[in-house]
């Protein structure tokens, strides 16, 4: 059990889960051997592959569940950053990137990590100061009124009339240019 | 590294607010700064590079709340655990050798990690449930750092971290929650399965890769892409108060049902915890975790909640060690821990 436990528990593993129904199979946990098996565990260790079928009871015993997004992938041609020289096979065994141009260099392989992970592939959330007066101003709109569209379902009538205050200040002309 | 003293006091964040469901909150934002190599594959001098540039913008910051800073590659492995053990640095720390630092505030629930998975790591640590105040909290610090660091972001993928799991806004929100009537009932299995329909997580108490030690477990959102922080910190918040409304219902029914059972179970563990002569540290934590619970049922009276948690702190072997100063092997610190957990319970009656 111990050591089975270590084994789990590293930044290399990945969790995914099957859609029970989905898929018609059904698999037994392979640490009780009684409930139906609703986590996939991967391993990546040297570059090989080992798996393990888990119910969700046994998994949260373990406290993996929900780790990590599936993030085997196909054994694909190794690119490498040429900025920071990480290939893809040394992000994929290790789960990190070595520097900001490995999001352009692993483009096409991280677009799938995204959906699985975030359901999602851009950016909805706070930008920085530094980008061109026009396009945060832009981006500021967009946020604010996700966040008044929020404050409003939940009825906070205060914060929605302070996002309202800043949403007219915002697109007043002048302010664009700030 | 803190002194004994304060190892010993409770940080002073953790008060009153805490519940006997909701534990206490965590907020961190990751950031990297834009040109320098991630800590992946950072040289150590791009390593003090980063320390030096976040530490001089930090103490730029007007009031900055960040009263105390340590080079944590330097501290010895123990006092590592001790700030593992006070939820202050990641596991990840603990055998990093290569320079690293933190900035803490004094009450110890605002802290800036550098040199981790990520450079940046700005951390808002409160009792409860408060995941707005945690947010706008960081959220500010955030602001004022950009002021004069430049972090890197993509305007498609927001703020790039080391791990394409953070990217985006580059936000995690944990919930540290007590959940024995749903574990002791069998419902736990549901809380998870809801929590990840939801894109949500749920951890043991130190997070990833941690134990499920004593009913406490970690809810935090998995997705930090293509949704603003508001809306992660909200559906949280939302979710917590489910869980949170779903153990008070267990527990309501625990009580109905088998008020001997549970009585008979809290006698018990109050009789280890005043007559054990060794106690290993996962064993204590069990234990003070059933007592938590009898508090929280209104079966035992002392002592309040923070005490208890602070006692939860304190027989974890980091904290041991530098309590009892020096190197004390497992079997010497499980010996010590039922006079400190005396010590600790008779004090506070
Ligand atoms: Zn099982
Ligand atoms: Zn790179």
């Amino acid at each position: 059990m111990n050591t089975l436990k270590s084994w789990y528990l590293t930044k290399h593993s990945a969790v995914s889960l099957y859609n029970a129904r989905g898929k018609g199979r059904t698999v037994k946990c392979q640490q009780c051997h009684q409930r139906e098996a609703r986590v996939h565990l991967t391993e990546i260790k040297n570059g090989q592959k080992q798996e393990l079928d888990l119910c969700e009871e046994c998994a949260s015993h373990m406290g993996l569940v929900g780790t990590l997004a599936e993030t085997t992938v196909p054994e694909a041609e190794n690119t490498t950053c040429p900025i920071c020289g990480i290939s893809l096979k040394d992000f994929v065994a290790a789960g990190r990137l070595g520097c900001e141009n490995c999001y352009a260099a692993f483009r096409d392989h991280l677009g799938s990590i995204f959906l699985k992970n975030h359901s999602a592939s851009t950016h909805k959330g706070k930008n920085p100061a530094r980008m061109n007066a026009p396009e945060r101003t832009r981006r500021m709109l967009q946020y604010l009124h996700l966040e008044l569209d929020r404050a409003v379902a939940r009825e906070d009538f205060e914060k929605a009339a302070s996002l309202r205050d800043r949403i007219t200040e915002l697109e007043t002309p002048d302010a664009a240019g700030r | 590294m803190l002194p004994v003293g304060e190892i010993e006091k409770p940080p002073a964040w953790m008060d009153n607010r805490t519940g006997p469901v909701v534990v206490s909150t965590r907020v961190r934002l990751a950031r990297n700064l834009h040109g320098a190599m991630f800590t992946t594959v950072a040289s150590v001098e791009e390593r003090l590079r980063v320390v030096t540039t976040v530490e001089s913008a930090a103490s730029a910051i007007p009031a900055s709340r960040y009263s105390r800073s340590f080079r944590t590659d330097v501290l010895s492995r123990s006092d590592r655990q001790a700030l593992h053990e006070r939820h202050l640095v990641p596991k990840t720390l603990l055998d990093e050798d290569k320079p690293s630092a933190l900035l803490l505030s004094q009450d110890e629930g605002d802290a800036i990690v550098i040199n981790e998975e990520d450079h940046v790591r700005l951390q808002a640590l409160r009792p409860g449930l408060a995941a707005e105040e945690a947010w706008d909290a960081v959220d500010a610090v955030d602001d004022l750092l950009d002021g004069s660091v430049e972090f890197a972001f993509d305007s498609e993928l927001g703020y790039l971290t080391a791990c394409p799991t953070n990217v985006g806004t580059g936000l995690r929100v944990s919930v540290m929650m007590h959940l024995p009537a749903l574990v002791i009932s069998g419902r736990f299995a549901n809380v998870t399965a809801a929590v990840i329909q939801g894109g949500f997580t749920v951890r043991g108490m130190h997070g990833e890769g941690s134990d499920p030690a004593g009913y406490f477990f970690q809810v935090s959102n998995q997705r930090t892409l293509g949704r603003s922080e508001g809306h992660i910190v909200g559906e949280l918040a939302e979710l917590v108060a489910q869980i949170e409304a779903y153990e008070t219902r267990s527990r309501k029914k625990l009580m109905d049902k088998e008020p001997l059972m549970l009585k008979d179970r809290i006698s018990r563990c109050r009789a280890v915890l005043d007559s054990a002569a060794v106690m290993g540290s996962t064993e204590a934590i069990g234990l003070l975790s059933i007592l938590r619970f009898g508090i929280g049922m209104g079966l035992v009276q002392e002592p309040a909640l923070a005490s208890l948690d602070h006692l939860i702190m304190l027989v974890q072997p980091g904290h041991m060690q530098t309590i009892f100063g020096g190197s004390l092997s497992e079997t010497e610190r499980d010996a010590r821990r039922p006079e400190l957990v005396r010590k600790h319970l008779a004090a506070v009656n």
